[in-house]
């Protein structure tokens, strides 16, 4: 460890209060300016003993995850990593191989796209498909979403109702169901004078739900992607529901998503899209919200 | 040697991420239990939480700290910054009922394996005072403010303060000299 000379009292007080309670903007600047003036020495070493002391005093038994939470999170971060190697396949110029590599199995199917098998079966051969590494890893994820989702979890056979069409699966939804609420699209924002229509329905019982758009413009996954916010009791209106990303073909025909909730919603009030960066966002800004579907 | 699971995240194995949350799950979400109000807020943090332990797996060297240890010390950054823009910190009116975890028996290490640098930083716990064990406990374990445990043990604020501080340098030099290749252990 580096020695610090004179100032090292207030230096390490300042690193040790961070890294038990955090600092002030004013004490976090001090400590910014103590490190430059010792070349910024390595400042994990404090964070690290306090970790490393925390996990020992937990003694090693941790209370274990929700299993609904660890499965979002299954999601987030299999989407999180393979945007990043779309990313790095991107620059690379070679996105191919690893298209290849984590096409055929892991993703079955295009959840909400109406003409799955194009975009799979031929990456390069639209603007959908161009998107490479990225599609595929849109299918990963949302693949993975559908096999581990609360639509998973009611019944044995999911991995066979998942691959039906989502249009039939919305259709087979509303025909034996009851409770579901059914809001049509409203566009605001950047799409608010375009031809957009289409509905979100989710039952509450079934913990299923679908959107279907037409008009929707076709997105580049590569620059930005639809996201899906469920308003929720559960949540508060600042934090809504993370429904996952999804993505528009260029078919021009109706798509019929599959709702994708990181948390069960108990009751959705409202849903909204925005659009964010690729692989979606924990917390958006809203900047870009463009559809919301809610009561009346 | 094999890369460990971050290491396989930072090369975006998606097949690491299965991993890292079964096998690190159960401690970030109860370090976020027991930094959150609710279990809303802890299922808000743990989101926090993984995503910064995506971003920084790459920048994870097994020869300084365990997994367990460097993901802690990122759902800890994390869970202090959130508590401390939401100004929820645990209200020192709790505290007769807190001590050190019973889990901690004196012995952490000897009930489950645990890495070398959290057996390291038990070891140095129990060397301490029972004043300092009990600073640190509360500062660490509890997440209480240097001001509520002083307000809390009668101790000044400056006498708090430096058993923190001190602990802590004491910890980080015990286990800056066995710094090494630190055993993965499992913890969930």
């Amino acid at each position: 460890m580096t020695s610090f000379g004179p100032q090292t009292d207030r230096l390490f007080e300042l690193l040790a209060e961070r890294a038990v309670q955090g600092l002030s903007a004013r004490d976090q600047a001090e400590l910014e300016r103590l490190l430059d003036s010792h070349n910024r020495p390595e400042v994990d070493d404090f964070d690290l003993a306090a970790a490393a002391l925390d996990v020992a005093l937990a003694g090693g038994s941790p209370e274990p995850m929700p299993e609904s939470v660890r499965r979002a999170l299954q999601v987030q971060g299999t989407a999180f990593v393979a945007g990043r190697a779309a990313a790095a396949e991107q620059a690379a110029g070679a996105p191919e191989a690893v298209v290849r590599s984590v096409r055929p199995a892991a993703a079955p199917f295009v959840p909400g796209t109406a003409a799955p098998s194009q975009s799979r079966t031929s990456p390069r051969s639209s603007a959908l498909s161009g998107l490479g590494w990225l599609a595929a890893a849109a299918c990963l994820a949302l693949a993975g979403a559908a096999w581990f989702g609360p639509a998973a979890l009611k019944s044995p056979a999911t991995p066979a109702v998942a691959q039906a069409d989502p249009a039939e699966r919305r259709a087979a939804m509303l025909a034996s169901s009851t409770d579901y609420t059914q809001w049509d699209w409203v566009a605001l924002g950047e799409l608010e004078n375009r031809p957009i229509t289409g509905d979100a329905v989710w039952s509450s019982s079934r913990r299923e739900g679908y959107m279907t758009f037409a008009g929707l413009p076709t997105n580049d996954p590569a620059r930005e992607q639809y996201q899906l916010w469920i308003f929720d009791p559960s949540q508060s209106d600042k934090t809504p529901i993370d429904g996952g990303v999804f993505d528009m073909p260029a078919s021009g025909a109706t798509v019929t998503v599959p709702i994708d909730p990181k948390l069960v919603p108990r009751g959705p009030v409202m849903f909204a899209i925005t659009i964010e960066k690729p692989g979606g966002v924990v917390v958006s800004d809203r900047s870009r919200l463009v559809l919301i579907a809610k009561p009346g | 040697m094999a890369d460990s699971l971050l290491q396989r995240v930072a090369s975006n194995d998606p097949t690491a991420v299965t991993a890292v949350l079964n096998q690190y799950g159960g401690l970030v979400w109860s370090l976020a239990r027991r930094f959150s109000i609710s279990n809303e807020d802890a299922e808000d943090a743990v989101q926090e939480v993984f995503l910064d332990v995506w971003r920084s797996a790459e920048r994870y060297d097994p020869a300084v700290a365990s997994e367990a240890t460097f993901i802690a010390m990122i759902a800890r950054r994390r869970l202090i910054d959130r508590a401390r823009k939401n100004a929820r910190r645990l209200d020192a009116q709790s505290l007769p009922e807190m001590g050190i975890p019973a889990s901690f028996d004196g012995k952490a290490g000897n009930r489950v394996e645990l890495a070398d640098d959290a057996n390291r930083a038990a070891q140095l716990f129990r060397s301490l005072s029972g004043e300092q064990q009990r600073v640190l406990g509360l500062s660490i374990f509890h997440g209480l403010s240097h001001e509520k445990i002083a307000e809390a043990t009668g101790l000044p604020l400056g006498t708090v303060k430096t058993h923190c501080r001190r602990g802590l340098i004491r910890i980080r030099e015990l286990v800056e000299q066995n710094k090494g290749p630190v055993p993965q252990e499992k913890v969930s």
